[in-house]
């Protein structure tokens, strides 16, 4: 779909922003935007056309606002301000933000720096699986001191 | 051209999942001629995305729960809007099987006795009792893992396999369910805990529900299937049944079908007898499109009851949050201990009914950033604290609403929307009752009672999720009555002698627990009512 590459390659610095703001620095980590996963979130947009399609939706919106253009962009706000147009789209574009969040997310979790920093050790959960404490019947104990107290209702 | 070798068979099953795999079985296992048509595909093992780095995002997408999300070629949209629960179901060889989470309950004694002991809803046609060696049978062919000597069910024959193990965040639980003197059990899996009928055992990677790769967990493409193709059973994918066909006499002749790799032309096979095992949904789905004549409110529908009394078993999520990370998302995701403390009625609560509280897990870090069962981890500048809340630390009590039956809630035919092949597609209206309501307010007291016994710090609540429509019943229920049900106890359509009925769409009530065992119990004792009276059938 070249109309929606070129769409996002005129949003980079928007949509950096608001990555920015959904997941923020920390430690060591910059946000989502600046850690260069934008990309990847065009990678997402490129096999799921749904996500672009409510990204699209949410920078049409922005670019709308009234305060956005004021202040001649969206990037241009200060912070508190950004962060409120943001609430206020996710309040009128509720679905399409909630796409948009998930999508952001995924990319974010899925980076090596990011799951280093949260302790994941896996790229997949299989074939290795995960170890759990075997079944030991002593935890039974209690339990079978309760009597049987279904109901029959031929009785 | 329609191949020869399955054309006029004895039996025409239409969908193979829970119970259309195991009535295939059943009537193979006989000597029938047997053919299933199936509109999704064979699913490949190799496929199933737990090997794959991107293995949360497929399951946000292509292996969604939610078809309408999938939205792939063998899907069908369902029309949710007017509906508080969103249906879920997979369709493939082996059908929402794929997808499950295979916990195995039975329904209780009382559960086929509603009317007798509480005055609501109606008495089912049979008892526990008639079900009870289908249960057993079930349990060996899809392999239980599980342990006698439950308090709240009756004793039963000794289950192939030990228990899932409970894991370090099964144990807490346990304790504090002794801790209050409530009732626990380790629940009863269609998961193998050790090696069982040339299946591997589980090795707790947790995403049973998007298929199971190991095929530790039974779906009935592993488990029926096989056996039923060595009867000589053909099982034919990729068709959509589009239109049940009747005689003059209004009898059922045959069906309709399209190819959905091949769109386009409608293909017909004439059977002698036919059954249906579409679920809850799509069964009178495809009755209601199959109106002729003879039969012109749907066919089988002269009780108006057809595509009634859906339910769902609205779901209560609470998500306790631990101080300590221990690793939640380890073991299997589903289930492996309930609490049936809440079960039977009791007259000093302002409802009636009861509710099964099951212990599920979470997942993996993009799973528990978008917040599975429960809100979102916040976005901003709270983002890393609630995610460092949850990861690790989410343990889930999942509280399964015993569901009553209720008219208006339905599955209709949509008037605009169709699937892929122009069928019309199904619209549900679905609302919540009274009952239920204060069952959920009840659940909620008694769910966070529990989990600050377990140590949780913190409580996140949801009272109702959309996205938990896993049993879809009711809409083609089973009775004596023809005036009151649409089947006889044994699944067969009042107005129509060789079309019978197999899934849940037979049910009269929901029971407070999972349905699968009993969809397919049910389907086995019709598999063998229908060996014995038709046994002419066979050369
Ligand atoms: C995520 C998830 C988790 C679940 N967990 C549990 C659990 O732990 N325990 C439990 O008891 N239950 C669980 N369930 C429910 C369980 O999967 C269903 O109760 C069971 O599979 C229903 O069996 P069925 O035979 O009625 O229908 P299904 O298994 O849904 O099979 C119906 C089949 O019919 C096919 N079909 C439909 N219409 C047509 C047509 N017109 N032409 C051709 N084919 C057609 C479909 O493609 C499908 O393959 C879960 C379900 C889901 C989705």
């Amino acid at each position: 779909m070249i109309e929606e590459k070129q769409f996002l390659e005129n949003k980079h610095p928007i949509l950096i922003k608001i990555m920015d703001l959904i997941v923020p620095a920390i430690d060591d980590l910059p946000g989502a935007g600046s850690m260069g996963l934008l990309n990847e979130l065009k990678i997402l947009c490129k096999k799921y056309p749904k996500i672009y399609f409510s990204i699209r939706r949410i920078i049409n919106s922005i670019e709308i606002d009234p305060i956005s253009r004021a202040n001649g962009s969206f990037i241009f706000l200060d912070i508190d301000r950004q962060i409120e147009t943001l609430k206020i789209i996710e309040l009128n574009l509720s679905d399409d933000f909630s796409i948009l969040i998930n999508a952001i997310y995924s990319v974010y979790y899925m980076n090596k720096d990011v799951k280093k920093r949260i302790n994941w050790k896996y790229n997949s959960i299989q074939p290795q699986g995960f170890e759990i404490l075997p079944w030991d019947e002593s935890i039974l104990v209690e339990i079978k001191k309760i009597k049987p107290f279904w109901k029959n209702p031929d009785n | 051209m329609v191949d020869k070798s399955i054309t006029n068979p004895d039996f025409l099953v239409v969908g193979s999942g829970a119970s259309g795999a195991a009535i295939s079985w059943r009537l193979g296992k006989a000597g029938f001629k047997v053919v299933c048509l199936e509109q999704g595909p064979q699913i490949d093992i190799e496929s199933y995305p737990h090997t794959q780095k991107d293995w949360e995002i497929k399951a946000q997408h292509e292996w969604n729960n939610n078809p309408n999300i999938r939205s792939l070629t063998e899907d069908y949209p369902v029309n949710d809007l007017d509906s508080e629960i969103s249906p879920l179901m997979f369709n493939a060889v082996g059908g929402s099987t794929i997808h499950w989470t295979a916990h195995a309950p039975r329904f209780h004694p009382s559960d086929f006795r509603v009317k007798s002991l509480d005055g609501v809803a109606d008495d089912w046609p049979i008892s526990y009792k008639d079900l009870e060696p289908y249960y057993d049978l079930n349990d060996e062919i899809m392999g239980c893992s599980g342990i006698n000597g439950d308090p709240a069910n009756p004793i039963r024959k000794k289950r192939p396999m030990p228990p899932i193990p409970l894991g370090e965040d099964g144990v807490l639980i346990a304790k504090a369910f002794d801790k209050l003197g409530w009732h626990w059990w380790p629940s009863d899996n269609y998961i193998n805990s050790t090696k069982y009928n040339g299946r591997d055992s589980c090795n707790y990677c947790g995403a049973v529900h998007l298929g199971c790769p190991k095929g530790a967990k039974a779906s009935t493409d592993i488990t029926y299937w096989p056996e039923a193709k060595k009867f000589g059973v053909k099982l034919i994918t990729h068709c959509r049944v589009t239109k049940i066909t009747t005689s003059k006499e209004g009898k059922a002749s045959g069906v309709n079908y399209k190819d959905i790799r091949n769109n386009g032309k409608e293909h017909h096979i004439s059977s002698k007898n036919i059954i249906l095992a579409c679920n809850g949904i799509g069964t009178p789905r495809l009755m209601l499109n199959s109106k002729s004549e003879k039969h012109p409110q749907g066919l089988g529908n002269s009780s108006g009851l057809l595509g009634k009394n859906l339910m769902f078993h609205p779901y209560t999520m609470l998500v306790g949050l631990l101080p300590k990370n221990i690793e939640t998302y380890k073991g299997p995701i589903g289930n492996s201990l309930m609490s049936q403390e809440f079960y039977e009625t009791d007259p000093k609560r302002d409802f009636v009914r009861g509710y099964t509280f099951q212990f599920n897990r979470s997942s993996g870090p993009i799973t528990s950033a978008i917040g599975l069962a429960s809100r979102p981890v916040a976005w901003g500048e709270n983002h890393h604290k609630e995610f460092e809340s949850r990861f690790g630390k989410a343990i889930f009590l999942a509280t399964i609403i015993e569901d009553l039956p209720e008219r208006h809630n339905s599955v209709k035919i949509d008037k605009k929307l169709k699937d892929s092949s122009g069928i019309p597609s199904p619209k549900i209206n679905y609302s919540l009752s009274d009952n239920s309501k204060k069952m959920i307010q009840h659940a909620i007291q008694t769910g966070t009672t529990l989990l600050k016994t377990a140590g949780a710090t913190e409580i996140l609540t949801t009272p109702v999720s959309k996205s938990a429509g896993w049993h879809l019943m009711g809409t083609a229920r089973m009775g004596d009555d023809p005036k009151n049900s649409v089947t006889d106890k044994w699944g067969r359509c009042h107005d129509i002698e060789n079309l019978f009925i197999v899934d849940g769409s037979l049910f009269v009530t929901s029971s407070g627990v999972n349905p699968t065992p009993t969809i397919q119990a049910l389907a086995l004792r019709t598999g063998d009512y229908i060996a014995k009276q038709f046994r002419s059938l066979k050369k």
